[in-house]
């Protein structure tokens, strides 16, 4: 299975802080007390994206399983629910046979959000970018994923393989400023390994494409129309009626408001006796336009590494896992031209400035072990968000978000019954700056920055607020692999003065069949 | 190592991120040969990024020329500037900077400052609330006499030009000579003396619907009147959701003539988001003897239905250019001479209005309403929460 928080971006870093604060999405993977995921755990190539290397382990398993979990709270970020409800199903397999392996998964959810608004990205964060509406409503979300891999012996020596990772979220509010955002993610990654003895190396090609795509619609009658917020970063953008140009959610000739980005590059991966290690870089190009009215263009370039070590006990094994991220994306905002040649106007682009340099860094540790009766996992991570925005010359501003995290996890095996508890805790700090050129008299004043229902105090404060969470949860055996599992966390944050509550919560149920 | 990351990605300056995009771009200023004695320092000139509505400014030298250091982008250039007791205004758009650095030259003309001004335009209609939707027959402008002598508004014209919004297509380019008024050319009747208007006093001319529409629409407005002027021909423009029947107030003899129809419209076309108004009187000659002389009345380029009256700039007494809030693409269609600014309408159906600000100081000085006039919509123009007519 290649997981999620294997990808070329710095997912990992954001998917432990999800955990911590109990974004939805997170709930649905606790802690496995289980034998499918500690299978998949145990083989170091499972973490990086070689499929070729699913073959350095022999045990196969499969999994499926259905699910529904619920939560709310009022300690949230501006684009997060007040309260949500969610249902899918999933399931998994790693088969070995003699020539070759294989891995899958498919899973469908279903998320049903209160008195949603903010972000209408379905991944906030991930691109440098975002547009934003004000009015909460109601919000339902639907996600389809499909992982598939293959692992073939061309020889005593050399394998090749291949993966494919297909995911289609699609998102509806319906109040106005009502939309509709459609997003997918592929990636396609051929790869081939040698091994001899216990040594093996890789390399794998990476392709990817992830679109979004968000329509917006008013269909209501009110006395003024709604507004909506167009981020180029650290907040400041254009604040206008939805319909204005600064929104692009409105434009002539253009579908919505597309994001487009393909990426690609290679990995390498090593391993010899006990030691892992993997290094990839990925470059992206973002485009947010269509056609000939493209308003952005990003190119990024990510390094993204991982260092582990196992060292087996007596009854246990014990893990080492060192893992380190960097991205870097400059933002460029293009200068386009209304030309008229015949009669027939075409939009031009002229030339381009830069609006936004962004760069992620994030570095984790984590020692792991897996025995017989006690699992226990200890991490500490680290993640920066840096932004410089220039969105009118001469200003220049500045914000760094840094974030430092405590994960603990231990399950106990009671015979038929796990039980497990994941304390944790996450601080950070949020530092801006501001440069404004001598000599340059801006007539239009200051670039605006969006503080509209205290957004901005909100978005700092979330990203820097101490807060402790803590997961806990069982799973019960039911015989003939069928098992029912339960979960519920809560976080607690602390010395708040923006944000409405200092309480998260979230319960969840699963049952699901081993085989 | 995380310290001296961190301090990479941080320690960005100004220079760092928007010095690769930053050129020179040199403005002269240059006068008319009637005027070429006068001095161009200290004229400030403003330039603007139509796509991000940025604007800086900068004071000219003595020699008139002026340097500004801009990021890539596309620009106008706009100056209203008084030398002595002399006012000149001067415009010039579509200047890209991309690439490499650019010089530019920016011709002041003096315009011509009519007695009577527009004060107030009201175009972007309103909401039907509590019905559902948008409303706007309702559209009307209010002339002012901006002079200390009565002024009589018989036979004075007004149009609107191509194209009708500030987004549209422009296919006549800068430095026009004329003004090509679209559609239609309307007129107030009378026989010279027939409808004075006093210093300071106004005039309401109803574009569409002189009825009252408050009884069905709240937030609209009242405009059966019997003071109040009426663009209304069943003959020309039959839809009568926009031009219904004139209330019963409405006199007969207020309502105005259409001197020429050049287009196939069944009601008259003022824009909802950025209209352009101009009022002019002809010189030398009635405007119908003007509209049947060779070459005053051509195609529009590009349009095989619709003509337009090509009226010389001196012949305009006052003219306002709106743009459309909403949009990054406007363009100007009045040349500096009439207008050389535009006045933003920030969204269509609001019922807001665009009023011409009042000179306090001559006003008190003068004894009656003395409102701007620089021939600057930018300077002279804002926009009200509603309509002056609104109750």
């Amino acid at each position: 299975m290649r997981r999620r928080n294997s990808r070329f971006t710095i997912s990992l870093a954001f998917v432990v802080l999800a955990v911590l604060t109990l974004s939805p999405l997170a709930v649905a993977t606790g802690p496995e007390g289980d034998s499918y995921l500690r299978v998949l755990r145990r083989n170091s190539w499972n973490d990086g994206l070689n499929a070729a290397g699913m073959r350095q382990d022999t045990v196969s398993r499969s999994r499926a399983e259905l699910g529904a979990s619920a939560g709310g709270g009022d300690f949230r970020n501006t684009y997060e629910a007040e309260k949500w409800r969610e249902a899918g199903a999933s399931a998994g397999t790693v088969r070995h046979l003699d020539k070759f392996s294989m891995n899958g998964t498919f899973s469908f959810r279903q998320t049903e959000s209160y008195g949603a608004c903010g972000s209408m990205l379905m991944e906030p964060g991930f691109y440098p970018l975002d547009v934003m509406e004000f009015t909460p409503g109601r919000k339902t979300f639907q996600h389809y994923s499909f992982i598939g891999g293959l692992s073939v012996d061309l020889g005593p020596n050399w394998r090749i393989g291949g993966a494919m990772d297909y995911s289609s979220r699609n998102a509806a509010k319906r109040k106005d400023l009502r939309y509709s955002a459609y997003r997918l993610d592929m990636s396609v990654l051929p790869a081939v390994l040698y091994h001899e003895g216990d040594l093996a190396l890789g390399a794998v090609l990476v392709y990817g494409r992830n679109t979004e795509t968000v329509s917006a619609e008013q269909i209501g009658s009110a006395a003024s129309n709604p507004s909506a917020f167009f981020d180029e970063g650290a907040m400041y953008g254009n604040y206008e009626v939805w319909t204005g140009s600064g929104t692009h959610l409105h434009e002539s000739g253009v579908s919505g408001l597309p994001f487009v980005e393909n990426t690609g590059g290679l990995a390498f991966q090593a391993s010899k006796g006990a030691w892992y290690g993997d290094i990839s870089l990925i470059t992206g190009k973002l485009r947010v336009g269509e056609k000939q009215t493209v308003w952005y263009r990003s190119p990024s370039v990510a390094l993204e590494g991982r260092l582990t070590y196992r060292m087996p006990t007596a009854g246990a094994e014990n893990c080492f896992r060192l893992h380190g991220s960097w991205k870097k994306q400059d933002v460029q905002r293009t200068v386009l031209v209304r030309e008229t040649v015949g009669g027939v106007s075409l939009v031009k682009e002229r030339g381009a400035n830069n609006v936004q340099i962004r760069n992620l860094a994030a570095a984790d540790f984590e020692y792991e072990r897996l025995g017989r009766l006690w699992d226990f996992r200890a991490g500490l991570s680290w993640n920066m968000d840096a932004v410089s925005v220039a969105p009118v010359y001469p200003h220049l501003y500045g914000r760094t978000v840094q974030r430092f995290a405590l994960q603990l996890l231990a399950l106990r095996r009671f015979g038929r019954v796990s039980v497990w508890l994941a304390p944790s805790a996450l601080t950070g700090s949020v530092k801006e700056t501001e440069e404004v050129a001598a000599g340059v008299t801006v007539a239009s004043g200051a670039p605006y920055r969006l503080n509209k229902n205290d957004y901005y105090y909100i978005c700092n404060e979330f990203d820097s607020a101490f807060r402790t969470a803590v997961q806990a949860g069982c799973r019960v055996e039911l015989g003939r692999g069928l098992f029912a599992g339960a979960e519920a966390s809560c976080t607690k944050a602390f010395g708040l003065e923006h944000i409405a509550g200092d309480m998260r919560w979230s319960a969840g149920i699963k049952l699901g069949y081993d085989f | 190592m995380l310290a001296l990351l961190l301090a990479a990605c941080t320690g960005l300056r100004v220079e760092d991120v928007y010095g690769p995009t930053l050129h020179t771009l040199e403005v002269h200023l240059s006068l008319p040969e009637e005027y070429a004695g006068l001095s161009l320092g200290g004229i400030t000139v403003k330039v603007t990024d139509i796509n991000m509505e940025a604007s800086y400014t900068r004071e000219s030298a003595s020699d008139g020329v002026l340097v500004f250091r801009l990021p890539e982008g596309l620009y106008r250039l706009t100056t209203s500037a008084k030398i002595g007791e002399l006012h000149f205004n001067a415009a010039k758009g579509g200047i890209i900077l991309s690439g490499s650095d650019r010089t530019e030259t920016l011709n002041l003309k003096a315009p011509r400052f009519g007695d009577i001004v527009i004060k107030e335009l009201y175009n972007g209609g309103c909401k039907k609330l509590p019905a559902e939707g948008n409303f706007q027959s309702d559209k009307y402008f209010i002339l002012h006499n901006n002079s200390n002598h009565t002024v009589f508004l018989d036979s004075l014209c007004f149009g609107t030009l191509s194209p009708y919004n500030s987004t549209g297509t422009n296919v006549w380019g800068e430095g026009l000579e004329f003004v090509p008024i679209i559609q239609c050319v309307w007129q107030f009747p009378g026989d010279g003396a027939s409808f004075p208007l006093a210093s300071g006093a106004d005039a309401v001319v109803v574009v569409n619907g002189a009825v009252d529409h408050t009884k069905e629409f709240p937030l609209s407005v009242n405009l059966n009147n019997e003071e109040y002027f009426v663009c209304y021909n069943s003959t020309y423009f039959t839809n009568t959701i926009y031009h219904p029947a004139p209330g019963d107030l409405i006199r007969k003899d207020h309502i105005l003539n259409v001197v020429i129809k050049t287009g196939q419209a069944n009601a008259y076309p003022l824009s909802v988001s950025s209209p352009t108004l101009v009022l002019f009187r002809t010189e030398g000659m009635s405007i119908q003897t003007f509209i049947a002389k060779e070459g005053t009345v051509i195609q529009e380029p590009g349009n095989s239905v619709d003509k337009v009256v090509c009226v010389p700039e001196e012949w305009v007494e006052d003219g306002m250019e709106v743009f459309d809030g909403r949009s990054s693409l406007n363009n100007k269609r009045l040349g500096p001479m009439i207008d050389a600014g535009y006045v933003y309408q920030s969204d269509t159906y609001t019922g807001r209005s665009l009023m011409r600000r009042v000179d306090t100081e001559k006003s008190a000085a003068a004894g009656y309403e003395i409102l701007v006039d620089t021939n600057n919509s930018t300077n002279d123009f804002y926009e009200t929460e509603k309509q002056s007519l609104h109750d």
